[in-house]
């Protein structure tokens, strides 16, 4: 056999191995003995390693040099790259804890050598050392099933993952309720019926105290009983595996996870005071994650107190780097600030009306611009108004004076939750805003009809109105009030068009850097006021122009192209263009907020990467294009008299 | 249909591996050899290392790697290649015994060696000093690499007919780290990193099973 010492070759892998977690972790010994069971693999580039659907992996691979990629293809067909491992990277452990198939498609990306573990021996090594498992399972489960999964179904689902609330959830989240269960003299041939009526691939037997003692999967059948002949008249005693292992609803799901993999098992009965409750699978867990940013919006509904939101919201901030370190899109991502945004709005609205008792009369809380868009990002503030309903003269002051306590105590509540008051003071508390319907009506009609630039551009927020919550019929009064009277007003609009081709991007970025010229952001190009804010304004304008009563941007334009609007490419475009400065937006702040710095828009280009600036320039088109249509439509004789 | 593969240890006992095996399916153990010289008449056994492969993957706990005592004095020329000296392999076991051990270790296995013809020929020599047998078929990886240069039209990828055909050269052709060791375990290590190129080279060219294997590289 083998020599027995370790040899060169096997120094050689007991050295890599050395600097890979987790198997750095291993007294050296156990890396030698490591080292011996396992196996090095070559694949040439574009070669095939695992493919989904075809039978799980046999292995735990970890890249010694080349690199692979992990796809999955979508039902349309196409291949989204979840993630690539390279050297010292490990692929396929989650497959094989499946063990049913492969979930992605496993290629190398160049000739690539990877040592392999069975996975009989990795799931030894496991229950030996808790160290490796624990991190395999942190940054396999996370970084890789789930995230597959999450891909997908982010396509409908704006819900992304955090492998942080994974393990904050307990197993009476997750679990399935009513487990199957039987008696012990029942016969297998019984079993198996009531597995299938019940579509349920487990049942558990218990005693006469209603004890489980033993469990029974589709498996046990397809191997004991079809396989190997077992009688199906005998009692399930004699199919069954016992003992049960069984966790508490309590427990948290991370340590069940441990629990399956250290025992090699997929199905654990979950007890409430040791009485059989629920049944939680490996399965359940792989879905998982994909429910995490939904726990948090359950928290925030759930807490009761002011400081209990606060503190639920600062899980809120936690989440988005997580958000998008896992690939989420930009879109995505301020969606999901929104959800919290909104939850939480709604939760201090119930305080509020909890501390100063039911409104006089009903309202309507809106929120304005960028929250309006849903368009948030970290740098946010607050953007609010209030509309209720009319009053007689008589009760004019006492509903006045409620919503101004009102007010008050949301917009101290935001605070508290770490939302700066506005600095334009466009907020409740100023009694501009804080109006009954009719005089709403007014301020529209105002703004529509006798338009001057100025009044305008302060105005645009208000069109970007969303409501939160209250009397949502307050706010569609409103809207059906606007929406038709907005839809003609041609000089209105043109005002619009004016502001919305105002300003350039600079297109000769790449030449000549069109930069802030002075100043503390000198030398820095605004992402914001070249890049999504003339495309915010472009969208407005179009949807205002066909009355598409969307708020938000990326909404905007999809109605808008449904209608054929304009040249659909350009829209296309825009929306593209759009996804992508957004996201340079938000990873920018990401990356002050993690510096302690105070978020902006002012991005240096020699930060960017070189598809960075080619899709920069490529978004910088789209809007020139997007502005030189509106141009052409809505260019009238008050251009000249505002200058152009 | 089966091919009678021969035991290289012995014409009594043959076994047989199916001629349609699939590559992928086959065990191989690659080995490499150092001797006392490279004079065919009478160079002796001093070490015999290999590996064992499935297909093109190589099982690195299935090492073998033995001292032989050749019972005469190592060329002092020789030693700077192998670095063996007489007092090294003094505890090295008899030829005899090492074969009998890698007998054991090579079954039911094809064996593939670079220009593997020079270690069964030193087999072969020490099995016949034990009146044993020896048959001498095992794929050398020098041909199978060389009916790929002439199977591929185009082959800057692998170099052309005029050059070095060494381990350590050919190595660099298929892109491996190279490490000139003269050591019969890391070479055959090194071996079998070429067999899974060359394999998977092969599989590519529509050799897929034993017996088109066997055509191309069997020596």
């Amino acid at each position: 056999m083998a020599s027995s010492s370790h040899s060169v070759v096997t120094e050689s892998v007991i050295s890599f191995l050395q600097n890979v977690p987790p198997f750095e972790f291993l007294p050296s010994a156990e890396l030698a003995t490591v080292a011996r069971t396992m196996s090095l693999e070559y694949f040439p580039k574009d070669s095939t390693i695992l493919s989904a659907g075809n039978p799980a992996s046999e292995a735990l691979y970890i890249v010694q040099k080349g690199a692979v990629k992990l796809a999955i293809r979508t039902q349309v067909g196409k291949e989204l790259i979840i993630d690539m491992r390279s050297e010292g990277e490990f692929f396929g452990l989650l497959s094989f804890l499946g063990r049913d198939i492969a979930r992605l498609d496993v290629t190398a990306v160049e000739d690539t050598l990877c040592y392999a573990i069975s996975s009989q021996d990795m799931q030894k090594l496991m229950s030996r050392h808790r160290d490796v498992s624990d991190y395999l399972l942190r940054t396999s489960v996370t970084r890789y099933v789930d995230r597959s999964l999450n891909e997908l179904r982010s396509q409908t689902n704006l819900m992304g993952s955090s492998e942080r609330l994974l393990y904050a959830l307990s197993v009476r989240d997750v679990a399935k309720v009513s487990p199957l269960l039987c008696p012990g003299d029942t016969s297998i041939r019984d079993v198996a019926k009531l597995m299938s009526q019940r579509r349920s691939s487990s049942v558990f037997v218990i005693d006469e105290n209603k004890n489980a003692v033993g469990i029974v999967t589709d498996r046990d059948l397809a191997e004991k009983v079809v396989a190997r002949g077992m009688s199906p008249d005998l009692p399930v005693t004699k199919l069954m595996t016992s003992p049960v292992i069984a966790v508490d609803e309590g427990d948290p799901v991370f340590n069940v996870l441990l629990t399956m993999l250290g025992r090699n098992i997929h199905h654990v009965l979950v007890t409430s005071g040791g009485f059989p409750k629920g049944i939680l699978t490996s399965h359940d867990l792989m879905l998982l994650q994909g429910k995490s940013p939904l726990n948090v919006v359950e928290h925030i509904d759930q807490q009761q107190t002011l400081e209990g939101l606060a503190n639920a919201h600062k899980r809120v901030s936690d989440l988005l780097p997580l958000l998008l370190r896992e690939g989420a899109k930009a879109s995505h991502v301020t969606r999901v600030i929104a959800e919290m945004n909104d939850r939480l709005l709604a939760r201090i609205l119930n305080l509020a009306e909890e501390k100063l008792g039911p409104p006089p009369v009903s309202y309507c809380w809106v929120v304005l611009g960028s929250e309006g868009r849903r368009e948030q990002t970290f740098k946010t503030d607050q953007d609010n108004a209030i509309i209720y309903a009319d009053v007689e003269p008589t009760n004019k002051d006492s509903v006045s004076a409620y919503f101004a306590d009102f007010a008050s105590f949301i917009e101290s509540a935001l605070q508290a939750c770490g939302y700066p008051p506005c600095p334009g003071n466009y907020m409740a508390t100023n009694s501009r805003w804080r109006q009954p319907l009719s005089t709403w009506q007014g301020y529209f009609d105002q703004w529509i009809s006798g338009a001057e630039t100025h009044d305008t551009e302060d105005a645009l927020i208000f069109f970007d109105m969303r409501p939160i919550a209250g009397d949502l019929s307050l706010f569609r009064s409103l809207s059906a009030h606007v929406q038709p009277r907005v839809k003609e007003a041609a000089f209105f609009k043109s005002i619009l068009a004016y502001i919305s081709t105002q300003h350039k991007p600079p297109l000769g970025f790449f030449r000549t850097f069109v930069l802030e010229r002075s100043g503390e952001h000198k030398s820095t190009l605004d992402v914001k006021l070249y890049g999504t804010g003339p495309i915010v304004n472009a969208a407005r304008l179009f949807a205002i122009d066909v009355g598409v009563e969307a708020s938000n941007t990326a909404e905007r334009l999809r109605a808008i192209k449904a209608l054929a609007y304009a040249d659909p490419p350009l829209i296309d475009d825009l929306c593209e263009a759009f996804e992508f400065l957004t996201m340079l937006r938000i990873e920018h702040q990401l990356r002050q907020v993690r510096e302690a710095k105070s978020p902006d828009n002012y991005i240096a280009p020699d930060t960017l990467t070189t598809l960075q600036k080619s899709l920069l320039k490529e978004s910088f088109h789209s809007i020139a294009r997007a502005q030189s249509f509106i141009e052409d439509r809505f260019r009238s004789a008050v251009w000249a008299q505002l200058g152009r | 249909m089966s091919l009678r593969w021969p035991n290289p240890f012995s014409s009594q006992a043959s076994y047989a591996i199916p001629l349609a095996t699939p590559l992928r399916e086959l065990r191989f153990v690659i080995l490499d050899t150092e001797l006392t010289s490279l004079n065919p008449h009478d160079n002796r056994l001093l070490s015999l290392g290999a590996i064992a492969m499935t297909g093109t993957k190589i099982h690195l706990g299935e090492q073998f790697y033995r001292l032989v005592n050749p019972g005469i004095p190592v060329p002092s020329d020789t030693v700077v290649v192998h670095k063996l000296r007489s007092n090294d392999v003094a505890r090295g076991e008899t030829a005899n015994e090492v074969l009998t051990a890698f007998q054991k270790f090579s079954e039911g296995a094809i064996l593939v060696g670079h220009f593997v013809r020079i270690d069964l020929n030193a087999i072969r020599k020490e099995l016949a000093i034990e009146k044993r047998d020896f048959a001498q078929n095992a794929i050398d990886t020098v041909r199978v690499h060389r009916w790929i240069v002439s199977r591929t039209k185009c082959a800057e990828d692998v170099g052309h007919a005029h050059e070095k055909l060494d381990l350590s050269s050919l190595s660099a052709v298929y892109g491996l780290d190279i490490h000139d060791t003269h050591h019969a375990l890391e070479d055959a290590f090194l071996t079998a990193r070429l067999w899974q190129k060359l394999l998977c080279s092969i599989e590519k060219l529509g050799v897929r099973d034993l017996d088109s294997l066997l055509r191309i590289g069997s020596t």
